[in-house]
């Protein structure tokens, strides 16, 4: 016992983890594993407890043949990467700009990307509503005031709303990593690089976008698995239209109280994020062994 | 002027470069003309403003006067990657996500050099460093003095006019430090490239440049060969920067100062003098010895080789420092002996106005 003490207080091996490791062992797997349960049997449920469980492939193996599901999840898909790619478009040129700032404008930049976490993602959405919003959106008025166009765009409740919403709620994730790289930079390799020759834009290229690769990699690891799983920003923006498989899996659980379908729609969903997850690893990796072999940079 | 650049027009011409960091001065009006092919090392305390110096030619940092040029060329009006100017960086700014070869062939690159051809010119300068071996090692698996070289190698691949070096020995330890000297002086000498070389350790500039150029709070004090700069310092603060120093307060008048001991020296002032005597130009002597200018007490002893470091306390308070051999008979001097002082050649000493 007091040898399990001491190892625990000197911090070798993996007894400091074992708090951490039981709080979440209760908290997620635990519940975790019987709702993903539910996805592999047929229950009853009876004034709100289940009162039968019996085990079947049959939801997992009819989902798995249905064509609406294969739609939602590459919809799903498509959007979180296309999210992906934006945050990286918008959020690569301002931690350069980071880079290149003062004291004084890298403190105001850090507040400009950290003051929208301080409020919740929903209230962030619901302005977009306001922005996007029929005639009487600003951008819709703006345009219409300007004679670019003449009838209202439809912006809001389509694929396009979801698109740009997400992008800006999820900007923040992307730009964090970033500017950590950014602020390890050592601008003497930046003076070495010019001093042998190399322009603003070749530095950029050769050797801060290359340093630069373990941040894009977390940045978009964080950014594609919050766009792939929320259901806050599709169900607001896209007016009940647009169904990715995170609202899919909600309205399974909460609407339909289908709740083994939902259990195989977030299996998939757990799975397919796994995936894309360990992708991105392996891409951001790859990316550095290939920038150093080839001496791409 | 002693010392000075003799020659045709100057490789390297600066001349007035003054910076200004707010309210510091931190380059006041420096001057420096450097012939082609020489070393010049920029040797001052900390925070005298080489590296500044050194940052204002490579473009890193703007001067606010002044004027740099270097083969008859305006260098100020250069872009700092079109500068003629290579750099080694205090800590080697060796980029870590490339290998040796890619780090030394990154400026090659950069001008748009066929790739076959940077193979060639990086295999043929990694060769002349023995560095050939581990071309394919990234930075962070190299040792201080590998890495050193790397940069060195870097910088000179590209055939820059003007080789600046800011610190680069400093990470090294002492005994490489003193074989990579004298290795990178004969490698820039065999390549005929100009550099400049930035230090604040005396030996280090001493061992490796033509000619010094002592610096103080922003200002050149002297610029000289290193022997010159020992012997003939022109200015009690160069006097006391290199070498150690005993500064001695004399009268001077009728062209002739006199110290203690019936030492004449040539003085070209009157009035009140410093005089500067080396730590090896005094002879020690029994405290009872007619010649002697001074007596004093030893206070401490310091052997450094073939020689003991002393410090002597005369009876008015003054401290001098003494060295003698090890093997002469004031070598082996307890602390507390008593001993009398002389110069021995008044030819070495320095005569300088006294500071008021
Ligand atoms: N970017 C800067 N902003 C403000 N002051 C600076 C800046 N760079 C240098 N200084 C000041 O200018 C003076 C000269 O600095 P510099 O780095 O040239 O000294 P140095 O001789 O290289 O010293 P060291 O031997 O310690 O490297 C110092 O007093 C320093 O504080
Ligand atoms: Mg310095």
């Amino acid at each position: 016992m007091l040898d399990i003490i001491a190892r625990f207080a000197n911090g070798r091996g993996f007894w400091p983890a074992i708090p951490a490791v039981a709080f979440l062992t209760v908290l997620m797997v635990i519940p975790l594993v019987l709702l993903l349960s539910f996805g592999f049997s047929d229950i009853v449920v009876s004034r709100g407890v289940i009162v039968s469980q019996d085990f079947t492939l049959d939801h997992l193996t009819k989902i798995l043949g249905d064509r609406l599901y294969l739609l939602t999840f590459q919809r799903s898909i498509n959007l979180s990467l296309s999210v992906t790619a934006l945050c990286l478009i918008f959020g690569f040129p301002v931690a350069y700009l980071y880079l290149r700032s003062g004291t004084f404008a890298r403190r105001a930049i850090l507040i400009a990307v950290i003051a929208p976490l301080l409020t919740s993602g929903i209230v962030r959405t619901y302005a977009w509503i306001v922005i996007l919003g029929g005639q009487r959106g600003i951008v819709n008025r703006a345009l219409l005031d300007l004679g670019l166009i003449e009838a209202p765009l439809r912006i809001l409740n389509t694929h396009w709303a979801v698109l740009i919403g997400m992008t800006q709620v999820h900007l923040p994730l992307m730009i964090l990593p970033l500017i950590a790289v950014m602020t390890r930079h050592d601008k003497a390799l930046d003076e070495a690089s010019a001093n042998l020759g190399a322009s603003r834009l070749q530095t950029l290229r050769h050797v801060i976008l290359p340093m630069s690769v373990p941040g894009i990699g977390t940045g978009a690891t964080l950014v594609f698995t919050l766009s792939y799983t929320t259901f806050v920003v599709p169900q607001l923006l896209g007016g009940g239209n647009y169904l990715n498989a995170a609202t899919m899996a909600f309205e399974q659980m909460v609407y339909s109280l289908e709740w083994s379908k939902g259990a195989v729609t977030s299996t998939l969903l757990l799975v397919t994020c796994i995936f894309f997850i360990g992708l991105f690893t392996w891409a951001s990796q790859t990316t550095t062994r290939w920038i150093r072999q080839e001496g791409v940079a | 002027m002693d010392g000075a650049y003799v020659g045709l027009a100057p490789f390297v011409a600066i001349d007035g470069l003054t910076k200004r960091f707010g309210d510091h001065v931190a380059l006041a009006d420096c001057a420096l003309a450097i012939g082609r092919g020489e070393i010049v090392t920029l040797l001052g305390p900390s925070g005298c403003g080489k590296t500044t110096l050194l940052r204002c030619i490579a473009g890193f940092a703007e001067p606010d006067a002044g004027r740099i040029a270097i083969d008859d060329t305006d260098t100020l009006a250069l872009p700092v990657n079109r500068r003629p100017v290579g750099v080694v960086f205090q800590n080697y700014a060796l980029f870590p996500h490339l290998t040796v070869a890619a780090n030394v062939g990154y400026g090659l690159k950069m001008r748009g050099v066929a790739k076959a051809e940077i193979d060639r010119r990086v295999a043929e300068i990694l060769a002349l460093v023995s560095l050939s071996e581990l071309k394919d090692r990234y930075p962070i698996a190299l040792s201080g003095g590998q890495q050193q070289r790397v940069a060195v190698a870097r910088a000179l691949v590209v055939e820059p006019k003007l080789l600046l070096l800011d610190e680069a020995f400093n990470a090294l330890d002492a005994k490489l430090r003193a074989g990579m000297q004298a290795e990178l002086r004969k490698l820039i000498k065999r390549l005929g490239m100009t550099a400049i070389f930035v230090t604040h350790d005396q030996d280090e500039a001493l061992a490796i440049s033509d000619r010094v150029a002592v610096m103080g709070s922003g200002r050149i004090a002297q610029v000289a060969n290193p022997i010159d700069i020992y012997d003939r310092p022109a200015s009690p603060y160069v006097a006391q920067f290199v070498g150690t120093s005993n500064m001695l307060e004399a009268r001077a008048s009728g062209g002739v100062a006199t110290l203690p001991g019936g030492i004449k020296l040539a003085a070209p002032i009157s009035g009140n003098v410093q005089v500067l005597v080396r730590p090896q130009n005094f002879e020690i002597l029994d405290a009872s010895d007619a010649r002697a200018g001074w007596q004093g007490r030893v206070t401490f002893g310091r052997p450094a080789g073939a020689i003991v470091e002393y410090e002597i306390d005369a009876a008015d308070g003054t401290s001098f420092k003494i060295a003698a051999l090890r093997d002469s008979p004031a070598g082996h001097l307890p602390v507390g002996a008593k001993v009398g002082l002389a110069v021995r050649d008044a030819g070495t000493c320095v005569v300088f106005e006294a500071s008021s």
